[in-house]
């Protein structure tokens, strides 16, 4: 148990909120608590308001976000996961975008991408149904926090968990393998795909951004606290084509959130809408 | 749908802040407690709890026609705590039963300020929504004063007495179990009421439950029965009618016995049979076991079931389990001493460690532990040295030697703490061989790492020569042995460490230093913080951890021309000093032109404040900056003077909740 007082407790998260968005306060406290514990006595503090002043005002302050953000980012994904989303894309999105995109490629965002399995998953989806074929070129960007996950999806080899939602057939119609007992997806399905290491929780700025149709950002901001969503929605909105769609995870909802997007129903699952100002 | 979200009401209520915008900012604050938005009701009910007097909150929870209005006043006056317990207290009493109902509910979840009288005469209510709603609170204060009236509400209604009886499982009295165990088995509580005795854990109960174990009427109710009796064997001691009910059951093993339904609930949690390895191992997603595993295992060890042991012990092989089955072994030992034999040489490998991990190390005995040592299972080896340690036989060391110089990390780790625990003569000379010029660095550290744990004088020489030499792992270990090396030698060792290029082995030797602790230690770190590097940072932590106040001076004459981080350090490390006389260094700190620097200062200010400093600490609770108010609170929960009490009811409705809840506390340590 690390030792810290309620102020303690509340600096330090706050901080992690303002760097990366994301939210630990509550029970999630107790999370972050145990993944701080064993970086706490390699660097031998005694303390959270120790470690938060660490991370404030020590000479090595920007090396110590840089291994928080790998303790702290959540890595769950795997290949297809809620696939709902994929279908809205290919089925509803982009007929209804297509008209409007006058000879430029489709462009997507795929947000905290973890280790390539979503964008991956939507490229798979986007070359399998031929769209390229039909005339219509797309690309997809795709950044996340921490750059081991960056390396982790340019790389694109995978194993165990990443395949839960693959039969055999299909993960070996779709990916190599790599000689090490694990598996390389194959270059067709990567070389759309771009990766680059992004913090969600700064302003958007220098190089991997871009104008997008569709946003995905699924379960991340679960994670963030109210202020932080605020934000982070309205950056996106600020990302989006007038008329483009961000995706959201299944516990995620705009509902309520502000007048910045319309819910749009689709077969299973729900996307928002950028609404266009009136001129 | 709201049309504001979190972030804009915060700023409308920023904007409203001088004193003639009072009416508006609460009329504003009411109106987004009506908010469909979760968030920014979320932020409402802070700030309501904050600006809003109790008085004005409480008809908004009797406001029948918004149950979302009502909920989130509510929730304000939750959040109010004790600022608002006399004015929910005295709603209790109001005709709306609704309202009275409501201000119990509030009353159960403000835990400090609440005196039973209010809710225990809400009992005598006509209305049951009433009464049960000051029967569930009492039962969340756990007030102790209400014993006696919900047991006799226990038979008075149906759903007052389960709501009764959930109360005194939570308060937890054994004052209760005459009544909780007079329910009879075709009562409508009689199951919540053998929950209750289960949460209550009384010895007491065991005469009257283990003949219901085997008594056909109770037969519906037998799962809650073994969970009741579980429950109180934690605290029981074996007995003849324990030992019977063990003997019944091995007589029995029907279908539909108790035997039988033990045996069941062990091997769900298990997910295999009796005998032999597991087949289909889920152990792995449930190593602590489920609460039926549980109560299934404190029967097994107490009424020492032979033939089911061995579903029970396996569990001692994980630390979750061991966590619960290590304590009822202790009190409960004839079964496994017994067993012990067949337990040793059972095909599953959890069976075999989780029995050496269970049965006393004398029993077991060096013999069999040295020869578990051989076992094919890491587990059990595991088990077998950690048990050697305890029995701490000399004539073990040669076996566990092997161990030590094995190529399992975690035995080899184990091996060494368990030499470490051997008597000093034969360990010095069992040693000696490892630590020869001319051993391979293996051997020297695995040596070495015995011996961070214990001095070994005839050794002494060559780990300070270890440790004065090369670098590299060798050194780090030598210098982490030489730390229990008394006397100048080794100490000049560590000195001489200080100045490593490698700036982990200075912090090392800084850590082992201060490990030992001693007046020359303090000296040399003092004379360190005139040396501005890397290092000074920990020493100004590490003169903290000494707790030597002569170190103060030095550091207030080092703070003005420390680096950023080093002065915050420098509070903390004033603070954990405790030296009263830097109260005047840290008083001028909180006038820093850096937020940071006044946080540590105040930090520091309220672990070493007196009462002469209650109108700083004053000036602090009324700051803007949250930290310096949740120091306050802190600082007055620490002082405990009574005339603080005011400022710490209003820190209790605090916007924020640190601060809130920082004074709650306080206030629930005051005078």
């Amino acid at each position: 148990m690390i030792a810290g007082t309620e102020a303690d407790w509340k600096l330090l998260t706050d901080l992690i909120e303002e760097r990366f968005g994301l939210s630990f306060g509550g029970a999630r406290r107790e999370i972050l608590e145990g993944r701080l514990q064993s970086r706490l006595d390699a660097l031998r503090l005694d303390g959270v308001r120790t470690y938060y002043h660490y991370l404030l005002a020590h000479p090595c302050r920007e090396v110590e976000f840089g291994e928080l953000t790998r303790r702290i980012t959540n890595n769950e994904t795997y290949f297809f996961r809620e696939t709902a989303h994929f279908d809205a894309i290919l089925q509803q999105v982009i007929p209804e975008i297509r008209p409007r995109l006058e000879g430029r490629p489709l462009r997507i965002l795929s947000a905290a991408c973890s280790s390539g399995e979503e964008p991956y998953s939507l490229s798979i989806r986007l070359t399998d149904a031929g769209l390229e074929f039909s005339g219509c070129r797309w690309e997809i960007d795709a950044c996340d926090l921490n750059p081991a996950r960056v390396e982790q999806a340019r790389a694109a080899v995978y194993d165990g968990l990443s395949f839960r939602a693959l039969d055999e057939g299909l993960r070996t119609r779709l990916f190599e393998p790599n000689g090490d007992g694990r598996f390389r997806l194959k270059e067709r399905y990567r070389r759309a795909v771009r990766f680059f290491q992004a913090n969600l929780a700064a302003p958007f700025s220098g190089a991997g951004w871009g104008q997008y149709d569709v946003v995905l950002c699924r379960n991340l901001l679960i994670y963030f606290g109210p202020a932080s969503f605020d934000r982070l929605i309205g950056r996106f909105g600020e990302l989006l084509f007038p008329g483009g769609y961000l995706f959201l995870g299944h516990a995620e909802s705009l509902i309520d959130r502000g007048p910045g997007f319309a819910p749009v129903h689709f077969p299973g699952t729900m996307g928002y809408r950028r609404v266009v100002e009136a001129a | 749908m709201t049309t504001r979200t979190p972030s804009q009401l915060a700023a409308q209520l920023a904007g409203l802040d001088r004193p003639e915008d009072e009416a508006a900012r609460q009329e504003l604050i009411i109106g987004a407690l009506g908010d469909r938005s979760t968030p920014v009701r979320d932020l409402a009910v802070a700030w309501a709890a904050r600006c809003l007097e109790p008085a004005r909150l409480v008809p908004l929870v009797a406001d029948e026609a918004d149950s979302i209005l009502r909920n989130a006043a509510l929730a304000a006056l939750e959040r109010q705590g004790p600022y608002a317990v006399s004015q929910v207290e005295s709603l209790t009493t109001t005709a709306d039963a609704d309202l009275a109902m409501f201000a119990c509910q509030v009353l159960g979840s403000i835990a400090h300020g609440s005196n039973p009288e209010p809710l225990l005469a809400a009992l005598a209510r006509p209305e049951v929504n009433v009464v049960q709603a000051a029967i569930e609170a009492l039962g969340r204060l756990r007030m102790r004063e209400a014993v006696p009236t919900l047991a006799a509400l226990l038979t008075r209604d149906p759903w007052l007495g389960l709501a009764a009886a959930d109360s005194l499982g939570s308060i937890g009295d054994a004052g209760a179990v005459p009544a909780l165990v007079s329910i009879p088995p075709d009562s409508l509580i009689a199951s919540p009421a053998l929950d209750a005795l289960r949460r209550i854990g009384s010895p007491s109960v065991l005469r009257a439950l283990l003949p219901r174990l085997t008594d056909p009427a109770w037969l519906p109710h037998r799962a809650a029965l073994v969970e009741a009796v579980s429950g109180a064997l934690a605290a029981g001691e074996p007995s003849d009618e324990l030992t019977a009910l063990g003997a019944a059951m091995e007589r029995d093993h029907s279908v539909g016995g108790l035997w039988h339904l033990l045996s069941d609930w062990l091997a769900d949690g298990v997910g295999d049979s009796l005998e032999g390895p597991p087949e289909r191992d889920d152990r792995a997603q449930r190593r602590g076991g489920s609460p039926t595993v549980q109560a299934a295992g404190a029967m097994v060890l107490a009424a020492q079931v032979s033939s089911l042991l061995p579903l029970v012990v396996r569990w001692g092989a994980t630390r979750e389990g061991l966590s619960w089955l290590g304590p009822l072994a202790e009190r409960y030992p004839s079964g496994i001493e017994a067993a012990l034999d067949r337990l040793l040489a059972h095909p599953d490998h959890e069976v075999r460690a989780g029995a050496l991990r269970l049965a006393p190390p004398r029993t077991v005995g060096r013999e069999r532990l040295v020869g578990a040592l051989r076992d094919g299972a890491s587990e059990v080896r595991l088990a077998a040295i950690n048990a050697l340690a305890v029995l701490a036989d000399p004539a073990a060391i040669e076996a566990l030697l092997g161990s030590l110089g094995g190529e399992v990390a975690a035995e080899s780790s184990a091996a060494a703490r368990a030499l470490a625990r051997m008597p000093a003569a034969p360990l010095d000379a069992a040693l000696h061989p490892w630590l020869e010029v001319g051993e391979p660095e293996a051997r020297l550290a695995a040596a070495l790492t015995v011996m961070a744990d214990v001095y070994l004088e005839g050794l002494a020489p060559r780990v300070v020569e270890l440790a004065g030499g090369t670098a590299g792992t060798v050194r780090r270990l030598a210098l982490r042995a030489a730390a229990k090396i008394p006397g100048s030698r080794a100490e000049v060792v560590l000195i001489r460490a200080l100045a490593d290029r490698d700036p982990s082995v200075q912090v090392e030797a800084l850590e082992l230093l201060v490990g030992r602790g001693n007046e020359r230690v303090v000296t040399t770190f003092i004379a360190l913080l005139s040396v501005a590097d890397s290092l000074r940072y920990h020493v100004i932590r590490a003169l903290g951890r000494l707790g030597d106040r002569r170190a103060a001076p030095a550091l207030e004459a080092l703070f003005s021309s420390a680096a950023f981080h080093e002065q915050l350090e420098i509070c903390g490390t004033l603070g954990r000093l405790r030296a009263a006389n830097c109260r005047a260094f840290l008083v001028d700190a909180l006038a820093s032109t850096q937020d940071e620097v006044r946080h540590a200062a105040a930090q520091a200010l309220m672990d070493v404040a007196e009462p002469e400093d209650i109108e700083v600490i004053r000036k602090l609770a009324a700051d803007q900056d949250w930290v310096l108010r949740s120091e306050a609170a802190r600082g007055f929960g620490r002082l405990g003077l009574a005339e603080a009490r005011p400022v710490l009811l209003d820190l209790a409705r605090d916007i924020e909740p640190a601060v809130a809840r920082t004074a709650r506390a306080a206030l629930a340590g005051h005078p």
